[in-house]
């Protein structure tokens, strides 16, 4: 159990979470949307550098629409780091990537999070709206945990954010 | 019953599989067990770690020790998916200490069915959700669309006016200068007549009253205005060809010679030349040109015979005619205007349109037309 991570996805419903895990871990995307209930583990390896033995991410998809209930509690219980997602095109859901790191930070302190703004591929001829600029300016301001744009549907930086989470979780264990 | 015969049963009507879990983190599954989670083959009779079998029991490792050490303590991690060769399956892992035993027992219950059912609820409020946010969305849009529709509208109802105020302005500024133009043509026209009777004194007033004449005669034939407009100038000026016939011709009392006569025989189609470059809308020229052709061919300079003669020309031939013999002339004192009427009854159908000499002698006797007075008279001529 040396080298395995629990990575925690969280974010409302509809942001993209199990796109990002499929992406990442099989390479393919679906456009339908077929929402999570319960939990799914998925796992992946990583290889990592210095000859250190491959890390072994046990990435948690949880249904948004568990929200902050008592049962995500119990899901999040033990993870290494979180991937908390929101999607660019909704407004609504950056207000619940504050909540959810809120909660994260209560019952994981000191454990890494990374933000990804998922679904970039929608936005209108690629222009960030303003409150997602703003809400990237005040996370990298109070967090200091990067902001990764990301898109699922074309595969841009998805792998950017896996890395980024393993590598600060591998430091943290060191 | 041995504890196989209670897990198969339990298993089967509960759906719920049970394993022992040793201190060290291992267990040896029932088959129910491995057949559940699809497991049967790789891990048959085997000690395995119950990260092995299911690592989704990672993280937890400080609760499963202290469910180790205190019992009547639980563990429950639930509603796990998983993909099995079956489907996708859901059950909730169960770690248990039931108080007064040394046992560790880990229950995988099956909810499959139950979450299935939820999937499909929770599917269709989210994509309620999503659809009625964009509906939101797009009223939103619609709603910001709207006024920026109603301020267009705005600005082009300001455009609109001050569009027509410049439009009203051009079409003031156009009709004054329309006026004006036409204040010219007259003016022109008019004083090109009054050229002529500076030389023949006694053609003074005669082209006018030819022209109310005329005028008068195609209103009755219920000639369009724009056609009377130009019989009205045509007849203004259909002696303009006399300003080249020397003025003693003109004035002379007495009968003409011969010679003489050709000479102002002429005068039509001087009359043409000086007039078929002016731009009139009208064919002004040719008028002038052909109002002394008569109906039956006897007239000049062509010869021309009733079609071919111009209506326009036919209705000056008669007027002139009605207005030469009326008025006083060098060569003679005024025949009366009965006689001119008289004369114009006898030459129907012969010089003159039948249709002409019927209009002319209906607005006299019928509508009660008075021929004006003629304005010069040169006393001691005749």
């Amino acid at each position: 159990m040396e080298n395995k991570f629990k990575i925690i996805m969280l974010g409302d419903f509809s942001v993209g979470k199990t796109s990002l895990i499929r992406r990442y871990v099989e390479n393919a995307f679906d456009e339908a949307y077929l929402t999570t209930i319960g939990v799914r583990v998925s796992q992946k390896s990583v290889p990592l550098d210095n000859n250190r033995p491959d890390a072994n991410l046990l990435i948690w998809d949880i249904a948004g629409n568990d929200g902050l209930s008592t049962v995500i509690h119990q899901y999040i219980k033990g993870s290494s780091g979180a991937i908390i997602t929101g999607d660019v095109t909704r407004k609504e859901t950056l207000v619940y990537m504050n909540k959810y790191h809120a909660l994260f930070r209560d019952i994981c302190p000191g454990k890494p999070v990374v933000f990804a703004l998922n679904k970039t591929d929608l936005l209108n001829g690629g222009t960030t709206p303003e409150y997602v600029t703003r809400f990237q300016k005040e996370v990298q301001e109070t967090t200091g945990f990067h902001v990764i744009f990301s898109s699922a549907k074309t595969g841009d930086s998805v792998e950017q954010i896996f890395m980024e989470i393993a590598s600060l979780m591998t430091a943290a264990h060191d | 019953m041995t504890d196989t015969h209670i897990d198969k049963f339990i298993s089967s009507h509960f759906h719920i599989f049970r394993a022992g879990l040793s201190r060290d983190l291992t267990i040896t599954p029932s088959e129910e067990f491995l057949n559940y989670l699809d497991l049967t083959e790789e891990y048959a009779n085997k000690k395995i770690s119950i990260f092995d079998i299911l690592p989704e029991l990672f993280g937890y490792e400080g609760s499963i020790l202290e469910l180790l050490s205190d019992n009547d303590k639980t563990l429950r991690i639930p509603n796990i998916s998983r993909t099995a060769k079956r489907g996708d399956i859901y059950f909730n892992i169960i770690l248990a200490h039931p108080p007064h035993t040394k046992t560790i027992f880990l229950f995988v219950e099956d909810t499959t069915e139950r979450m299935i059912f939820e999937w499909e609820l929770q599917q269709s409020r989210n994509e309620i959700i999503l659809l009625n946010k964009g509906i939101s969305d797009r009223n939103i849009e619609l709603e910001k669309n709207n006024i920026e529709l109603e301020l267009l509208q705005n600005d082009l109802k300001f455009l609109n006016r001050q569009l027509e105020d410049k439009v009203g302005e051009r079409t003031l500024e156009l009709e004054q200068n329309l006026e004006k133009t036409q204040r010219v043509f007259e003016q022109t026209v008019q004083s090109l007549g009054k050229a002529l009777e500076k030389r023949d004194p006694y053609t003074a007033g005669h082209q006018e009253r030819v022209s109310d004449l005329s005028v008068a005669i195609a209103r009755k034939m219920n000639f369009d205005s724009d056609t009377v407009d130009g019989i009205k100038i045509a007849s203004r000026l259909h002696d303009i060809g006399k300003i080249y016939v020397p003025s003693e011709f003109l004035t002379r009392p007495g009968r003409l010679t011969e010679e003489e006569f050709n000479v102002i025989k002429m005068h039509p189609v001087i009359g043409f030349d000086i007039l078929k470059d002016i731009e009139f809308p009208w064919p002004v020229a040719a008028i002038v040109l052909q109002h002394h052709e008569r109906f039956d061919g006897s007239g000049y300079p062509f010869g021309l015979t009733a079609n071919e003669i111009m209506t326009e020309a036919q209705i000056l031939a008669v007027s002139d005619t009605v207005e030469t013999i009326a008025t006083d002339r060098p060569y003679r004192k005024t025949l009366g205007l009965q006689y001119a009427l008289e004369l114009i009854m006898k030459e129907r159908g012969k010089s003159l349109d039948p249709s002409v000499v019927d209009a002319c002698i209906d607005i006299f006797f019928k509508d009660g037309y008075q021929l004006s007075s003629p304005e010069l008279h040169i006393d001691g001529l005749i």
